[in-house]
C-alpha cells in the first residue's frame, strides 16, 4: 500500500514536471526555413547583405503549380551584424531560419578583402552551422550566384555546393570546408586559398526577341583560387596555377595532363599522386624546398603520330608529364611571391619539421620576407601503366 | 508484532526451502499446507443413502443418470446394485456392453452374498470388463467421478464404490497448429482434452522418466492440470517451486492455462511473460529436454512453458529444422525486427522533430514536403496513426472470415492511401508506422508486449525527442534484466553472460554444436550427446 503511494506521487512529479516545462526544442518540420547556402555581400553603405537561400518545400502536386513557385527562395536582408542579421531575418520570413543543413558559405570579394574574420568566428560559435560547410569566394557579387539558372538542381546553392565537391575529379580547384580553413588559422603560414565562383551570363532566346520566352540565364562556374591573408582577400591566383598547388599538398586526385612534344600531344589521366615537400634552412639564410612527387597515370590520348616502340613512347611521355608538373609547380611558387602569400604552406611545413629552427629563422633577420627567397627543388616521378599504340596504316 | 515474527519465519524457510535444504519439521509444515482440508463424507453400505447423498449433491440436473439394477450370482440371489454417470459424458457402448451387462447376466463363483461381506473383489476382477477400475470410499470422489465422465458403482452392503473409466465425450481432432505456423516441421497442435495432449507429447518422448502429475485446481471447476518434466534432467528444485506454487492456487475457476501463467507469474506487474506458452507438442517436447517443465491444462490447447526467458520469444522450432546458414541469421534477424517495431514510429516523431539534422539534407527536404499542409504535430500523427492501426488489428481478429479479407483491404488502402490524399496524414509517416506493424508480427509471441512498448517509446519521443529514446531504453533494460522468472534471469544468457548458452541465443549454432543442455536449467544432465560428430567436409 505504501508503495502504492510512493509510486502515485513519482507518477504526479513526473507528469507536473513534464507538463511545466513543455517539450523544449521540439520544432514542426513546418515551422522550419531549411538553409542551404548564405551570401555575404557589402551593399553600397557599406552594410552587410546577407541572402540565405532556403529550400521551399511546397508539395508538387499542384496542379496549377509549374515554375510559378521555385524550389526555393532567396531572403535578404541589411543590416551592420551577421548574427543581427540572421535573427532580423525573421522580420521578413514567418519560419525561424535553420541553419544546420547549411552547404555553402559564399563571400563576396569585397567582403573577403573586408576580412572574414568575424564572419568565420561567429560561423563556428553557432551549434547549428556545420563544420563541413563549403567556403568559397565570389567574383563579383555574391547574391547573383544564387539566382543563376542551374543545369540540373533545384537550388542554385545545392548546385554550387556540388560543384565545389565535384573538384575531387578533375583536380582543378581547391576545396575548403570551415574546418579546414580553421585548422589553417592556426598554422604558421598565415593564407589559404579558396575556391572562386563566377557567373557566367549567356542569352539563351527561345523563340523571337520581345516575345516573353527570352530570358537571360547564367551559370555558376569555378575558376582559379582567392589567396585570403591573415583572414583578408589580397588577390587571386591564376586557374593554371591552382594544380600545381594541389600537386605540392597532396590533394591531387584525379586530374589530366596534357603533354606536347614536336610529334604531337597526349593526354595522360593521374590516377592518383602523393606529393609531400621537404623544407630545410640553406647557408645563406634562405629556404630551400624540395617538392617530391610521385603520380601514377594512364594514358588517355595519343594524338599525332609518336614513336612507335613502346618502351621509348613510355619514357617519352614520362618525361614530358615530369616537365608538365614541374613546370606547374614553380609556377605556384611565383605566384606566392607575387602576392607575398604564403599559402602552400612552406612556414607550416618547417614548424612541424622543427620548431625551434623555424621560430629562430622568423626572428632572424633573414626571416621576415622569406618567401622572396625560395630555393626550389622538384623530385618527380611519374608511372605511366600500361601503354599502347594503335597501328597507323602508312 | 508477533504477525511479523512469523512471517520472517515462514520466509527464512521458504528459503531454505528454495535451496533444497529440507528439514522434518519444514516437510511436516508444508504438508499442512499443502493437503486438502475439505470436508468428505464415507459411502454408507445402505445404497439408498448413497442414492439420495448423490441426487442431491446434484442439485436436480438433468444429465445425472442412474441405472438401477441387480448383480446376479450363480446362487440366482441378487444384490441391488445402481450406476451413476452424466448422460454426453460416457460412451454409451461401454457402459452397455462392458459394465451394465456383465453384472446383470451374473458373477461366477460366488455362492453366497454375505451381509458382512464388503469385498468387491468378485466383481471387478471377473466381470467388468474395462481396464480403468478404482476403489473410492468418499462421496466428494465418487462426485468427482462422475463429472470426470466416469461411471460409479455403487453396490448394497459394499462401503465402498467402483469408479470404472468410461469417458466417451466428444472432441475436437488434432488438427494444424493456428497460431504457431512454421514452414517445417510437424503440423500438429494441442486439443483441448488432457488425456490426448500428454499422449501427444509421450508419443515423441518415449522416455520411461517422463512424469505427468496431475492436480485439481480451481474450486468450482476442478481442473485437472498435469505438471510434465523429465526425472533426471528437470533440477529438482525447479519441480519442487512449480508445484509449491501451483498449490497455492486458489481461484473459483481455471478455464484456460492463462489463468494459471497469470498466478503462477513471477512478476505479475510487469509487462513481459515469464511463463511460456505453446501450441505445438514438439515445441513441449524440446523444452522438455531442455529441463524445463510443461504444464498441461484440461480444457485449454496451450500448454506453459517454465522457466521462460525473454529469448525463447525469438526461437522458432523451424529455425532448428532447418540449415544453419539460413537460421543464423534469421534469428538475428528477428531480433532485428523486433527493435524496428519498437522503435520505428519513435525515432521517426524524434528525428523529424527534434533531431533534423540527423537526416540527410535531400531526405529532409522530401519529409518537409510531404509535411507541408499537414494540420497535426508529428507526433499526434504518429500517435492517431498507430492507434488506428491497431483497431484494425484487432477488428481483424474478430471478423468472419468471409469478409475479412475484404474488409482488410480496404481499411488498410483506404485509410492508408486516403489519409494521405485527403491531407491527413503525410506519406513517409503512414509507411514508417506500416512497416513497424508488418515487423510486429515477425515476433508473434511478444504481440502484447510490442503493442505497449510502442506507445511507450512513441510517447516519450513525442515529448523528449532522442533523450527520451534513450532513457526509455535504459528504463525498459533496467526492468527486463532485473525480472526473474522462476530463479532464472530473464535475460539469461545475456546478463547473466553464459557463454556456452548464446549458441542458441542470438544465432542458431549448428546442431553438432549444440552439445549441452543450457546451464541455466538443467545442472543436473547438462550433456546432451556424449558424441557429437560434425559434418565431415566434402571430398
Amino acid at each position: 500500500m505504501i508503495i502504492l503511494k510512493k509510486l502515485v506521487v513519482v507518477l504526479l512529479l513526473i507528469t507536473v514536471m513534464v507538463s511545466f516545462t513543455g517539450c523544449w526544442d521540439n520544432r514542426e518540420l513546418n515551422e522550419l526555413a531549411i538553409v542551404m547556402g548564405i551570401a555575404l555581400d557589402k551593399t553600397d553603405s557599406g552594410e552587410l547583405k546577407v541572402t540565405a537561400q532556403v529550400a521551399r518545400c511546397n508539395s508538387e502536386q499542384n496542379s496549377s503549380g509549374g515554375d510559378s513557385m521555385g524550389a526555393y527562395s532567396n531572403l535578404v536582408y541589411e543590416d551592420s551584424d551577421l548574427f543581427e542579421i540572421i535573427r532580423k531575418m525573421t522580420t521578413i520570413s514567418n519560419r525561424q531560419l535553420y541553419n544546420s543543413h547549411t552547404e555553402v558559405v559564399l563571400f563576396s570579394s569585397d567582403v573577403a578583402k573586408g576580412g572574414v574574420r568575424d564572419y568565420i568566428d561567429y560561423l563556428v560559435r553557432d551549434n547549428e552551422f556545420r563544420y563541413t560547410m563549403w567556403l568559397a569566394v565570389a567574383e563579383g557579387k555574391a547574391s547573383e550566384i544564387f539566382d543563376a539558372t542551374t543545369y540540373y538542381d533545384d537550388m542554385p546553392a545545392t548546385e554550387l555546393s556540388q560543384l565545389i565537391d565535384m573538384q575531387e575529379i578533375n583536380s582543378l580547384n581547391v576545396r575548403i570546408t570551415l574546418l579546414d580553413y580553421i585548422k589553417s588559422m592556426a598554422e604558421e603560414s598565415s593564407a589559404t586559398l579558396l575556391p572562386l565562383v563566377k557567373i557566367e551570363k549567356n542569352e539563351d532566346s527561345k523563340g523571337a526577341e520581345g516575345s516573353e520566352e527570352q530570358k537571360e540565364t547564367s551559370s555558376i562556374k569555378l575558376t582559379g583560387a582567392a589567396v585570403i591573408k591573415k583572414d583578408e582577400m589580397i588577390g587571386t591566383i591564376d586557374p593554371s596555377a591552382v594544380r600545381g598547388y594541389l600537386w605540392i599538398r597532396d590533394e591531387e586526385e584525379s586530374s589530366v595532363i596534357v603533354t606536347e612534344n614536336e610529334n604531337g600531344s597526349a593526354d595522360i589521366e593521374v590516377l592518383n599522386s602523393k606529393g609531400d615537400f621537404d623544407v630545410s634552412i640553406s647557408k645563406e639564410g634562405a629556404l630551400k624546398v624540395k617538392v617530391k612527387v610521385d603520380a601514377d597515370c594512364v594514358v588517355g590520348m595519343i594524338k599525332g603520330s609518336h614513336e612507335k616502340d613502346e618502351k621509348k613512347l613510355k619514357k617519352l611521355l614520362e618525361n614530358d608529364c615530369k616537365a608538365v608538373i614541374d613546370e606547374e609547380i614553380r609556377k605556384v611558387f611565383d605566384e606566392s611571391k607575387r602576392l607575398d602569400a604564403d599559402f602552400i604552406g612552406i612556414a607550416n611545413q618547417l614548424n612541424q619539421i622543427n620548431s625551434k629552427k623555424w621560430n629562430d629563422y622568423k626572428n632572424s633577420s633573414g626571416g621576415e620576407n622569406y618567401l622572396q627567397k625560395i630555393e626550389v627543388s622538384t623530385e618527380i616521378k611519374v608511372n605511366i601503366k600500361g601503354i599502347g599504340t594503335l597501328n597507323v596504316a602508312h | 508484532m508477533l504477525r511479523k515474527i512469523t512471517q520472517k519465519i515462514k520466509y527464512r524457510i521458504r528459503k531454505r526451502y528454495e535451496s533444497g535444504r529440507e528439514s522434518k519439521s519444514e516437510k511436516k509444515f508444508f504438508k499442512e499446507i499443502v493437503e486438502d482440508n475439505g470436508k468428505k463424507r464415507n459411502i454408507s453400505k445402505n445404497i439408498n443413502d448413497n442414492y439420495r447423498s448423490i441426487q442431491n449433491e446434484f442439485c436436480g440436473s438433468d444429465d445425472l443418470k442412474f441405472r438401477e439394477f441387480l448383480i446376479n450370482s450363480e446362487t440366482g440371489k441378487r444384490r441391488k446394485a445402481f450406476i451413476v454417470f452424466i448422460d454426453g459424458l460416457v460412451s454409451g457402448k461401454v457402459i452397455n456392453e462392458s459394465i451394465v451387462g456383465p453384472l446383470i447376466s451374473g458373477i461366477p463363483g460366488q455362492t453366497e452374498f454375505n451381509e458382512a461381506e464388503s469385498n468387491n473383489a468378485p466383481i471387478d476382477n471377473s466381470m467388468i470388463s474395462v481396464g480403468e477400475i478404482r476403489e473410492i470410499f468418499t462421496i466428494e470422489d465418487a462426485i468427482l467421478g462422475c463429472l470426470d465422465g466416469d461411471t460409479v458403482l455403487f453396490a448394497d452392503g459394499m462401503s465402498s464404490a467402483l469408479i470404472i473409466g468410461s469417458k466417451g465425450y466428444e472432441k475436437r481432432s488434432i488438427t494444424n497448429p493456428e497460431d504457431e505456423v512454421n514452414v517445417r516441421g510437424p503440423k500438429d497442435s494441442f486439443v483441448e482434452n488432457l488425456r490426448d495432449n500428454t499422449a501427444m507429447i509421450r508419443r515423441r518422448v518415449k522416455n520411461n522418466n517422463l512424469v505427468f502429475e496431475t492436480i485439481r485446481l480451481g474450486e468450482q471447476t476442478k481442473t485437472p492440470v498435469a505438471v510434465a518434466y523429465i526425472d533426471g534432467i528437470a533440477e529438482k528444485t525447479l519441480i519442487r517451486e512449480v508445484k509449491r506454487r501451483l498449490k497455492g492456487i486458489d481461484i473459483d475457476g481455471i478455464l484456460d492455462s492463462g489463468y494459471i501463467a497469470q498466478l503462477i507469474d513471477d512478476a505479475p506487474f510487469s509487462i513481459f511473460e515469464t511463463v511460456g506458452y505453446t501450441e505445438r507438442p514438439d515445441v513441449a517436447s524440446a523444452k522438455l529436454l531442455e529441463g524445463r517443465i510443461v504444464i498441461i491444462v484440461d480444457g485449454s490447447p496451450f500448454a506453459l512453458t517454465l522457466p521462460y526467458l525473454f529469448i525463447e520469444a525469438f526461437q522458432t522450432p523451424s529455425d532448428y529444422y532447418s540449415k544453419p546458414a539460413y537460421s543464423f541469421f534469421i534469428r538475428a534477424f528477428r531480433i532485428f525486427a523486433f527493435i524496428i517495431t519498437i522503435m520505428a514510429p519513435a525515432i521517426y516523431v524524434a528525428i523529424t522533430t527534434f533531431h533534423q539534422e540527423f537526416l540527410p539534407s535531400k531526405l529532409l527536404i522530401t519529409i518537409a514536403k510531404a509535411r507541408e499542409g499537414i494540420p497535426f504535430s508529428a507526433f499526434a500523427e504518429a500517435l492517431v496513426m498507430l492507434l488506428i492501426f491497431e483497431i484494425l488489428k484487432e477488428a481483424g481478429l474478430r471478423l468472419p472470415k468471409s469478409i475479412g479479407q475484404t474488409i482488410s483491404i480496404v481499411g488498410a488502402l483506404v485509410m492508408g492511401d486516403a489519409a494521405v490524399s485527403a491531407g491527413i496524414a503525410s506519406a513517409p509517416l503512414v509507411i514508417t508506422i506500416a512497416f513497424a506493424a508488418v515487423a510486429g508480427f515477425v515476433v508473434s509471441f511478444l504481440n502484447d508486449q510490442v503493442f505497449i512498448l510502442r506507445i511507450f517509446f512513441l510517447v516519450l519521443a513525442g515529448l523528449f525527442g532522442g533523450y527520451g529514446i534513450v532513457f526509455g531504453f535504459i528504463l525498459l533494460t533496467i526492468n527486463m534484466v532485473s525480472l526473474k522468472s522462476f530463479g532464472r534471469f530473464y535475460m539469461t544468457p545475456m546478463m547473466p553472460l553464459i557463454w556456452e548458452d548464446l549458441k542458441d541465443g542470438a544465432v542458431r549454432a549448428p546442431l553438432w554444436v549444440m552439445r549441452t543442455r543450457p546451464v541455466g536449467f538443467a545442472t543436473e544432465n547438462p550433456i546432451r550427446e556424449n558424441n557429437p560428430i560434425p559434418p565431415e567436409s566434402e571430398e
